[in-house]
């Protein structure tokens, strides 16, 4: 599984930057602490980031990869609304003057703009409302088709404009330079003030970008235009010189950035991303052996991470925790999977904690139990560190011989599979997936299961094989980010999430108890009920044992002993504008 | 004709050879009077059928030292941040990544590398010999456009083959109907593509010359048809130095399938493989030292072995001619 397509909303989530000494628990405290004193160290300098891989699209309004977002949109373009980075439940404004007004029933949200938030060079002038427009609007355009416009903003009006009757969106009305207001189809604020923090949301001059919007495909990315304290470099036309696909993303100073309209300390005066650090070992050992770096969008293998706990007092790493949960899918249409003994038979036996020791061990996070992680609202609801109260989810380290039981109750009298099925299983090509992976292939081996195990690279796991239902894949194995328990278990466990391709439901799980609550818990505001409603569905989707949760992830970072990094918010990263170097 | 010298008959100057005595010892045997007295090759020998043996016995070899089966994964022996415990009484090499024993995986993956050697270098073997026999006996037409093929087939940038058809194949059902795809199969494939035209140029060469003796001549003569001269005549003569340039041809063979699945696209997990087992080692070799030299001085000793193997074969039959 991706990133989700939707990103960022109130939850219980808490930033927590931890050293490696510490137990990887949340600690509100130490984070607001954390990022009460990011002032900057040191201003100045340059911070190189190391990163394995480019961002997926260098156009805000496509890209939807949380690397793409945590490591450059976030850096580089603001939003009505942002999450407050010692405390990620709460939402501050940005580019709003001050918190939303909700009126109507819910279904009208009217935000005031600050007057001094500037766009960078070649625009230089002021963010009015009608960018704010723009910007949604174009990414419901053809030439744009953000992958996620349709599910996150259930505006008034979409289908008018996205037939072409209508000039504008309806639900989007800018009744001067500094004032939007939002009309929603149905009463869900809460849930589009979350969308309002995806980097969609974030203005774009219509008077430039309309030109390189009318192409197809837009090539606005390649001539955007910033709001954050920093920018990717680029010539007097606008277009991007800091931008080497594969290679290297230069951010500098945004010389419109006004320090005083945001809370951001932006301490050094040049970021570097460095992409293509393939090899995650050597990548780690240039940020602890090197200056002025930081690891970026990968995992630092185990070995790094433990040479770096315990040298320097452990102050060159950071552990965090994320709302990324790791999670093998069980086709329940493929057989014998369509069989729920053997299902449970499945998550019996097995080993959750071999899993979480090949991926890292601590390092990696805790053994999860069920879909929703610490960090969002119902985890405790659904059971906690320890689980819904399932039988075959009470020993971490699997119990073969309930397992058998299972198999048995299932119509196998040895207790093993002695069908002919072989389960398709897809796993990404990169370490440590492939050997996690291997150990699902294993595992199932125990119980009799035959497994095809094809390796192929990560994006094409997901394009071209558990995305799409008709392959007909059995097993899928990967991680799902949501920042809520909605997006944590919507699309991949609704019934009415799952289509022919572009498909998140790898499970196919189509149960209807489960499809009302989803319906009633996505029109719930009151928080409380919500969180028991999504503890419930996180239980009723275990007790379909429709997927094998193994891991809540923690986000390790590394970095250079001269640089002083903030970590935290929703996915553990490295906050670029707040961390300082020397 | 094969010669004889004083020297190969292990007589000093004192003594000259009896032409009865060495007249009598076949080719084969005079090669293997010459080895037994190079050392290197000896030792060489052995190592290759030691290597052999073990990769026949595995099972029972793994079995014999109680060692669990290569797949066996037991994550006890990992740390608590995955780390994979080294050497000990209960795993004589240590462990990799996943628990699984090295000196199983070792083990096993001399099946698997001496299998993907031996047929890859047989196969081409086989069609570099009917080749290079095709081109050097009929000239004219014929070898040139069989010649220029295998000049093509030589110039390929085999590697980047390999790694686009395993790219290409390793979707779906692979390709060719699934008779291609990731694995032992392409491995095998892009081995035999990369030698048939080596054999085929030196068969063809060697037939070049004997097709002018007079043995041909007198073949010819007595009324036998191109097939049996080929395949009667100037076959024999040629088994000799293909299976010098076999046995040459197999460590090459060893470190290519090493080399794919280093890169990932040869043998696949979790099947066991030196080349892929080099690879999982690497970003833990600071701390899992045992997971990249067990199998690492596998693959060295195995290709050395060959080598030396194929150079004393080289002097031994070479002397002959």
């Amino acid at each position: 599984m991706r990133w989700p397509l939707v990103l960022l909303a109130v939850g219980t989530a808490a930033a927590a930057s931890l050293t490696a000494s510490s137990s990887p628990a949340l600690r509100s405290a130490d984070a607001a602490l954390a990022h009460a004193s990011a002032t900057c160290s040191h201003r100045g300098g340059t911070l190189t980031v190391l990163s394995n891989n480019d961002v997926d699209n260098i156009d805000p309004g496509i890209s939807w990869d949380i690397f793409s977002w945590t490591y450059v949109t976030y850096v580089t373009q603001r939003q009505l609304y942002r999450s407050d980075p010692s405390d990620p439940a709460r939402l501050i404004p940005d580019i709003a003057s001050g918190p939303p007004a909700i009126s109507d029933g819910g279904k009208t949200i009217t935000v005031h703009l600050k007057p001094n938030v500037m766009f960078s060079p070649p625009v230089n002038r002021a963010v009015t409302s009608a960018d704010v427009q723009y910007g949604l609007e174009r990414g419901f355009s053809k030439n744009v088709a953000n992958p996620y416009a349709s599910l996150s903003y259930n505006l008034v009006g979409v289908k008018a404009f996205t037939d072409g009757t209508a000039s504008h969106i309806a639900g989007i009305v800018t009744p001067n330079t500094t004032t939007v207001v939002f009309h929603l189809t149905t009463p869900t604020p809460t849930a589009f003030l979350d969308n309002l923090l995806n980097p969609l949301a974030s203005p774009v001059p219509a008077d430039y970008a309309a030109q390189f919007d009318k192409q197809d495909p837009s090539t606005y990315g390649q001539h955007q235009a910033a709001t954050g304290p920093y920018m990717i470099q680029n010539d007097s036309s606008g277009k991007l010189t800091g931008y080497d696909p594969g290679r290297q993303i230069t951010l500098v100073r945004n010389p419109n950035w006004n320090a005083s309209s945001d809370s951001r300390p932006a301490c050094v005066d040049r970021i570097v991303e460095s992409l293509g650090n393939s090899d995650a070992t050597v990548a780690s050992q240039r940020v602890t052996q090197g200056s002025g770096m930081i690891t970026g969008n990968f995992e630092p293998p185990a070995a790094v991470s433990e040479a770096a706990a315990t040298s320097n007092n452990g102050r060159d790493i950071s552990i965090a925790p994320t709302t990324k949960v790791w999670y093998v899918s069980l086709n329940t249409k493929v057989p014998p999977l369509n069989n729920l003994n053997v299902r449970k038979a499945i998550l019996a036996g097995f080993d959750r904690a071999a899993m979480w020791k090949v991926a890292g061990g601590r390092f990696a996070g805790q053994i999860a139990s069920h879909l929703i992680p610490p960090e969002i609202a119902g985890f405790a609801q659904a059971g906690g560190v320890r689980g819904p109260r399932f039988d075959y989810l009470s020993s971490p380290n699997g119990n073969l011989a309930l397992a058998r039981t299972y198999m048995k109750k299932a119509g196998y009298p040895s207790g093993k599979y002695t069908g002919s099925h072989t389960l398709l299983m897809y796993g990404a090509s990169n370490a440590p997936e492939t050997q996690e992976a291997q150990v699902i292939k294993a595992q199932l081996g125990l119980l009799g299961l035959k497994v095809n195990l094809k390796i192929v690279d990560r994006n094409a796991m997901y394009d071209k094989y558990c995305n799409v239902v008709s392959q007909k894949v059995a097993l899928c194995a990967g991680d799902w980010a949501g920042v809520d328990a909605y997006q944590q278990l919507y699309s991949p466990f609704d019934g009415k999430a799952i289509v022919p391709t572009g498909n998140s439901n790898y499970s196919l799980l189509n149960d209807p108890t489960i499809n009302h609550l989803f319906d009633v818990a996505s029109v719930t505001s009151n928080t409380k009920k919500s969180a028991q409603l999504y503890g419930l569905i996180d239980r009723d989707i275990m007790g379909q044992a429709a997927a094998i949760p193994w891991l809540w992830s923690a986000h390790v970072t590394l970095h250079s002993s001269d640089v002083h990094a903030v970590v935290g918010g929703l996915f553990g990263t490295a906050d670029l504008t707040a961390t300082s170097v020397g | 004709m094969l010669g004889v010298n004083e020297d190969d008959v292990g007589l000093g100057d004192a003594f000259t050879a009896s032409p009865s005595l060495t007249s009598a010892l076949s080719p084969a045997a005079l090669v293997w009077r010459r080895l037994r007295r190079d050392r290197v090759a000896i030792v060489a020998l052995v190592a290759v059928l030691l290597v052999t043996v073990v990769a026949l016995t595995a099972p029972l070899l793994v079995d014999l030292v109680g060692a669990p089966g290569p797949n066996v994964q037991n994550s006890a022996t990992l740390s608590d941040i995955g780390l994979p415990s080294g050497p000990s009484s209960s795993h004589l090499l240590g462990v990799d990544e996943l628990g699984r024993d090295v000196f199983s995986r070792v083990v096993y993956g001399a099946r698997i590398s001496l299998s993907v050697a031996f047929i890859a270098t047989g196969l081409a073997a086989v069609l570099g010999t009917l080749v290079g026999l095709c081109a050097g006996f009929f000239e004219g037409v014929v070898d040139s456009l069989l010649s220029r093929t295998m000049d093509v087939v030589l110039a390929f940038p085999v590697m980047l083959l390999a790694l686009g058809m395993a790219s290409a194949c390793s979707t779906g059902k692979g390709c060719a109907a699934g008779l291609v795809k990731p694995g032992f199969g392409t491995v095998v494939f892009v081995l035999t593509f990369a030698g048939w035209p080596r054999f085929g140029r030196l068969v063809r060469g060697q037939t070049l010359s004997l097709r002018h003796h007079g043995f041909v001549d007198a073949a010819r003569g007595l009324g036998s048809t191109n097939k049996t001269i080929l395949f009667t005549e100037l076959l024999p003569n040629l088994v000799g130095v293909v299976t010098v340039y076999a046995t040459l041809m197999v460590p090459t063979n060893i470190l290519f399938e090493a080399a794919l699945s280093f890169l990932g696209v040869g043998i696949q997990p979790p099947n066991p493989s030196w080349g892929a087992m080099i690879a999982e080692a690497i970003p833990v070799f600071q701390s899992a030292w045992w997971f990249l030299v067990f199998p690492g001085m596998a693959l060295i000793v195995t290709s050395l072995a060959f080598n030396l193997l194929g150079d004393a074969l080289t002097d031994a039959v070479g002397q002959n001619q």
